[in-house]
């Protein structure tokens, strides 16, 4: 008797997690739909669930009622050189870290665990003061170093944790076989370090590319402001053009899950330390 | 090819209270298989690293052959080192694994191309040359690990605990092949081990450290027949040398009511230091079952049997002097073991009797 | 460079190491990274306090310092104790919801079912989505006129009529809390599926040969396993929540008036709308010394002692 109710058990089982995924999704599908509708279906009321004209062209419309291509221009921009500067960054303290065991050690990796869980937003006053001062509202420069600043903790936690992980044995038999200390870093530990490295990348840039708070207080102009500053621009309006927002929306969160799904199985280990094995 | 030779080289770690070697003092001739082994944490593996380079040297010297190489950097050493997990590079292929140095060392494509293949002959791994560790059995790990420090053609191997993660019964083959292969290339070798076993059977001589300090170096045999203090005879051997503290008679040694023969030689230089307390040893099969009226009665308390030899575990109430018992392991006839809880009779023979010290642990000559 | 260049315990005349050097190699190492954090991290810290300590104009020029005025205008604004008490109902209504969610959620994750792979997939997107981009669409979805919630709940049968959802503070802070939900389930479920993979098969199998139930072995054998996990993600979430500003910002911007502010959105609205910088400072220290006393709590949790 006991296979039908196994049998029960996974259907049903099946179906909640499945339940699960649309509940997760509905926002998102409801996003697209709106872009796809034409404006007056917008101002439906009761709103239809699809659209009865299918407005693809809103993909490419959008490119030219707002200034999309400066926002995400700004996004990629920022996004991308915080990225590269919080890595370059990173992998000398990780690796460090990890190898060597020195006066101070135990201090900067403490440092690091207590900044990660600092949150741009809870320092945005002080973060604009602090540009202000060095006369940095409204530039890239400002928004890539915090993005880099606010996500040094991770890529340092995740690649400290790579570098560990790869036996020690490995430099030195490179060193025996003829290496230096830099080579052998280059041609052994940093290879193998490469999925560590990935999760960083993706992960800092993903961080970076969704960033608001810090935008909004530090950006003012369409020249510096990143595409989730700029598409708020949408809803200032008398009226808000929702299928240009969606669509405009949907372009930034594609392609971020998709690198996002890509890292997911990495994600964890680093966003809690090492603390949950 | 070269000699090694140390000369009083010391490490010491910050934060502990002894050398983790101690001025060590070792010449190792050219050609030369000899085996560091010891207890853990005895410091054999740090003397090892030392000779690499992947430990700094605190005082003293480490030569190869007539270059002093203690303050040059592992590269520089021209020495090849088979670790304990192999440390294979898991993103190259066997060949690139087994390359490595010659690439780095800005060798030709096709030099190490055939000297990669001939070390593979050697070593039986021309079927996995192009594939990662990851796909390959502990065994053939090893092999490559082998060829990684073949094909560089090295002035000194160093084997820091090689076969300590095979399983027993390839251990066994990998160990006769490691000697021999040492044998017939010739290279000065340091072979680290805790396995006794590995050290009599593969070393030219063997080294035995304890706390930072080497205790006896000498031929394997030498080490079993004279062991030059109650560490050494302790520590070679298995079952262990039966070791016991007692009183010098006229006659011999007297172990709580069981004499021991001991030389004239020996209970007179002991005399002479003012110690009737010696240490008396005496190997497993350096006693002999006798008869009921001879030698001392002791009850059999187990019997272990291993086909070709069999021990025999006793144990015997000592005179009221000294209330307590004394365990004694005698090497028996595996074709007639006693049973347990039967008494037997012991008597130690003449002349294979070795005195200590029991206030320096030191070998009393005789 | 040898592993243990700055062990060292004796060193021998004759091979003089360059200690200097030794001691300062870390700060090369270690160098651009320390100088990100102080000046990026650390240096809005000290800009902060020192902010709500003076008097600043509405142009945003210091005129001197101003003691403590900063912090007694604060704790005389009309709206201070309505927001901290909202702000205690937010975060620990959404951590509360989100956990056990989570919990449910793990374990149907960690079951094999056909698709598992897409479903856990699907569960990411909020996470990597863009949290303004999730706010937006929530609120329009929650639109009284044009609203898909209004039109499903309709269909349904829910409700009679169609509501202005975010036009009533109180409903509209539910909504929000949400969404606040929606967004964090998906790294609390992964933590907690993290979790999970470490509890060994041996201990369901030995449960089930003790003979406890399904509900049995997990509460007394699972849940246990699962509770370092937990206490991390939980703390985490206190942490993000308490700092959660795009919902509420894109939502109702804490309106109508500060109906629906939490400390976080409040403290913005007081620099950047009101122009009170001082003020906005002041809340933002006391705003961070909570966040400081959930980081230590942060710290116990992940037994930091137990790290490096």
């Amino acid at each position: 008797m006991t296979v039908p109710a196994a049998m029960m058990r996974k259907v049903l089982l099946t179906a909640c997690a499945w339940l699960v995924a649309l509940v997760v999704l509905a926002p998102y599908v409801q996003m697209l739909l709106t872009a796809l509708k034409p404006h007056e279906e917008l101002f439906a009321s009761p709103p239809g669930y699809l659209p009865e004209s299918w407005q693809f062209g809103n993909f490419l419309e959008v490119w030219r009622v707002a200034p999309i291509w400066e926002y995400l221009r700004n996004t990629v921009l920022i996004a991308g050189l915080s990225t590269v500067l919080a890595v370059a960054v990173a992998l000398p303290a990780a690796y460090y870290t990890a190898r060597r065991r020195f006066r101070g050690r135990r201090m900067f990796l403490l440092l690091v665990l207590v900044t990660q869980m600092f949150a741009p937003t809870a320092l945005v006053i002080g973060i604009h003061r602090e540009m202000l001062a060095l006369g940095l509202i409204d530039t890239y420069a400002a928004l890539i170093l915090v993005n880099a600043a606010f996500n040094l903790a991770f890529s340092t936690w995740i690649l400290h944790a790579y570098f560990s992980s790869i036996p020690v044995e490995l430099e030195e038999a490179a060193w025996l076989d003829g290496c230096g200390t830099l080579q052998a870093l280059l041609r052994v530990t940093l290879p193998l370090a490469v999925p560590g490295v990935v999760t960083a990348v993706i992960f800092t840039f993903i961080t970076a590319w969704n960033e608001f708070v810090v935008a909004l207080t530090l950006t003012s102009t369409p020249e510096t402001q990143p595409l989730t500053v700029g598409i708020t621009a949408f809803i200032g309006q008398y009226e808000v053009q929702w299928q240009y927002l969606f669509a405009a929306s949907l372009i930034a969160i594609v392609p971020v899950v998709a690198l996002f799904a890509y890292i997911e199985r990495f994600l964890v280990s680093g966003l809690t330390a090492g603390s949950v094995k | 090819m070269a000699t090694v030779h140390y000369d009083g080289a010391t490490r010491w770690y910050q934060g502990t209270e002894r050398p983790a070697v101690d001025s060590l003092d070792l010449r190792i001739d050219d050609g030369e298989f000899l085996v560091l082994i010891g207890p853990s944490g005895c410091g054999k593996s740090t003397s090892l690293r030392m000779l690499a380079g992947l430990e700094d040297v605190d005082a003293g010297r480490v030569r190869i052959g007539e270059t002093d190489v203690t303050a040059l950097p592992p590269k520089q050493r021209d020495i090849a080192m088979v670790f304990q997990n192999y440390a294979l590079y898991p993103h190259m292929n066997v060949a690139d694994n087994m390359g490595f140095a010659l690439k780095i060392a800005g060798r030709s494509k096709d030099e190490i191309r055939q000297r990669v293949r001939d070390a593979a002959q050697l070593l039986d791994l021309e079927d996995y040359l192009d594939r990662k560790p990851k796909a390959l059995s502990g065994g053939q790990r090893q092999r490559v690990a082998m060829g990684r420090a073949i094909v560089r053609q090295p002035q000194v191997f160093c084997m820091d605990e090689p076969l300590s993660n095979l399983d027993a019964k390839l251990r066994v083959s990998t160990r006769t092949q490691i000697a021999a292969l040492q044998r017939r290339l010739g290279t000065t070798t340091v072979y680290v081990t805790h396995d006794q076993v590995e050290a009599m059977t593969m070393g030219d001589r063997v080294a035995l450290l304890d706390e930072g300090v080497v205790q006896q170096c000498g031929t394997p045999r030498e080490l079993y027949e004279r062991p030059a203090n109650v560490f050494v005879a302790g520590f070679i051997g298995s079952p262990a040398m039966n070791l016991r503290q007692g009183r010098l008679t006229e006659h011999g040694a007297d172990i709580g009511g069981m004499t021991v023969p001991v030389s004239r030689q020996a209970r007179a230089t002991a005399a002479s230091d003012g110690d009737g307390a010696v240490t008396v040893g005496f190997r497993p099969e350096a006693i002999d079952l006798v008869g009921e009226d001879e030698g001392v009665a002791a009850t059999v308390t187990l019997v272990e049997e291993l086909g070709s030899d069999a021990y025999c575990y006793t144990t015997f109430r000592e005179r009221e002097s000294a209330p307590g018992e004394v365990d004694v392991v005698a090497r028996i006839d595996p074709r007639k073991p006693p049973a347990k809880g039967e008494t037997v009779h012991l008597r130690v023979r003449p002349d294979e009797t070795h005195v200590f010290s029991t206030a320096t642990g030191a070998r009393i000559p005789g | 460079m040898r592993p243990s260049a700055t062990t060292t315990g004796r060193v021998p005349a004759g091979r003089a190491r360059p200690r200097r050097t030794a001691r300062l190699e870390p700060l090369l190492w270690l160098g651009p990274a320390l100088l990100l954090i102080g000046g990026i991290v650390l240096w809005p810290v000290v800009e902060m306090v020192l902010t709500s300590l003076r008097e600043i104009s509405r142009t945003g020029v210091p005129r001197g310092w101003a003691g403590a005025d900063n912090f007694s205008a604060l704790l005389d604004h009309p709206e201070l104790v309505p927001v901290i008490g909202r702000t205690i109902v937010w975060v620990a209504g959404i951590v509360a919801v989100t956990v056990a969610l989570s919990l449910g959620l793990a374990q149907l994750l960690h079951a094999r079912f056909p698709g598992r792979r897409l479903v856990r997939w699907a569960l990411i997107v909020p996470w990597a989505a863009s949290l303004v981009m999730t706010a937006i669409v929530w609120r329009w979805m929650l639109s009284y006129f044009y609203g898909i919630t209004n039109r499903v709940l309709t269909d349904l049968g829910v409700i009679d009529s169609p509501r202005d959802w975010l036009g009533d503070p109180t409903i509209a802070l539910l909504w929000m809390m949400w969404v606040g939900v929606f967004v964090s389930l998906p790294f609390t479920t992964y933590v907690l599926l993290a979790g999970l993979q470490t509890v060994p098969d041996e201990v369901h199998e030995a449960a089930r040969v003790d003979g406890a139930s399904r509900w049995r072995t997990y509460w007394s054998v699972v849940f246990p396993l699962l509770k370092p996990a937990l206490l991390v993600a939980t703390v985490i979430n206190v942490i993000n929540v308490f700092n959660s500003f795009p919902i509420i910002w894109a939502m109702t911007r804490g309106g109508p008036g500060n109906a629906t502010d939490t400390t976080t959105t409040f403290m913005y609205k007081l620099a950047f709308v009101d122009q009170s910088v001082g003020q906005s400072a002041a809340m933002a220290v006391v705003n961070f010394l909570m966040v400081v006393v959930m980081v230590l709590l942060y710290l116990r949790a992940v037994r930091w002692k137990e790290i490096g």
